[in-house]
């Protein structure tokens, strides 16, 4: 791969794979460091671009298996120490002018963040990585079913904790 | 009518079109400084990787040629010591005599010779 054709796969796909990474991780700096990873292993070769069905996809899955190899590399008890003094970095919204589109986003951010790992992130790919159960299933290694039921419950969570702001927010706009 | 449960909600679309934040500038300027492009190296496996991945009429053409190729090799002036010519009709003695040959050279061979590995 040369570095121009590297530059325009970043192009395309480096903001979904970062706002997926900070979903996945709660971590910006972990999902700076997965990212500057799958890169660099990009352009050594190491990864077959060209065997994947759909590129973005195999991306994602190549950033999450990155992300989970970090993490565990990563499991210290100066780790958690760190965690705890540090709120987590999970901003993965663009800033909006208006204050109240901007609380919006913050506490959806706020939401995802507070579901658990396995249903963050088939909610984070289904809604703004968009893309369909087979693929998030693929992605994450599950089943079709079990990546749907996963969708369900977290964003079930999310309706139910963004309801106040939410239906103010829309009845607002009405 | 119930409603399609594959169908995202009003409250699902609304998030969905929330903007995301992009990665930051920075970030890019110093992953494509740093990487290091290597070109993937060549390997006699390649052919066969790229057969592996073909379509599969091409597959099956492949292994039709292959096949020919191999029966063909089998039967040429090389393969000569596997093909005898055992004309029966003109030489109805010779199959026998051949044998018997063989066999004579054989036994002689293995009371005579010592194989030096």
């Amino acid at each position: 791969m040369t570095r121009p054709e590297l530059a325009e796969l970043y192009d395309r796909h480096a903001d979904t794979l970062f706002c997926f990474l900070i979903s996945f991780t709660n971590s910006e700096d972990e999902s700076r460091e997965v990212l500057q990873e799958l890169f660099a292993r990009i352009a050594k070769g190491k990864l077959n671009l060209d065997r994947a069905d759909n590129l973005k996809s195999y991306l994602i899955k190549s950033a999450r298996n990155l992300a989970i190899d970090l993490t565990r590399r990563r499991q210290t008890r100066d780790r958690t120490a760190q965690q705890l003094l540090s709120a987590p970095q999970t901003r993965i919204f663009a800033e909006a002018a208006d204050p109240d589109a901007e609380l919006f986003r913050e506490q959806v951010s706020e939401a995802l963040a507070s579901l658990p790992e396995e249903q963050r992130e088939v909610v984070h790919l289904k809604l703004w990585s968009d893309l369909t159960f087979d693929q998030i299933a693929e992605a994450c290694g599950v089943s079709l079913n079990t990546a749907a039921s996963r969708y369900r419950y977290g964003i079930d969570k999310m309706r139910a904790r963004l309801r106040p702001v939410y239906e103010e927010l829309t009845q607002d706009v009405a | 009518m119930s409603p399609d449960p594959d169908k995202p909600t009003e409250f699902e679309s609304d998030l969905a079109e929330l903007p995301m934040r992009s990665a930051p500038p920075e970030l890019r300027n110093e992953i494509l400084r740093n990487a290091e492009i290597v070109e993937p190296r060549r390997s006699w496996l390649d052919p066969l990787r790229w057969l592996w991945q073909a379509p599969a009429p091409l597959k099956f053409g492949a292994l039709t040629i292959w096949t020919v190729a191999l029966a063909l090799g089998l039967t040429t002036p090389a393969g000569e010591s596997l093909t005898v010519d055992l004309d029966i009709e003109t030489q109805p003695e010779k199959p026998a005599t051949l044998l018997a040959f063989n066999r004579a050279q054989m036994e002689q061979l293995l009371e005579t010779e010592t194989l030096d590995f």
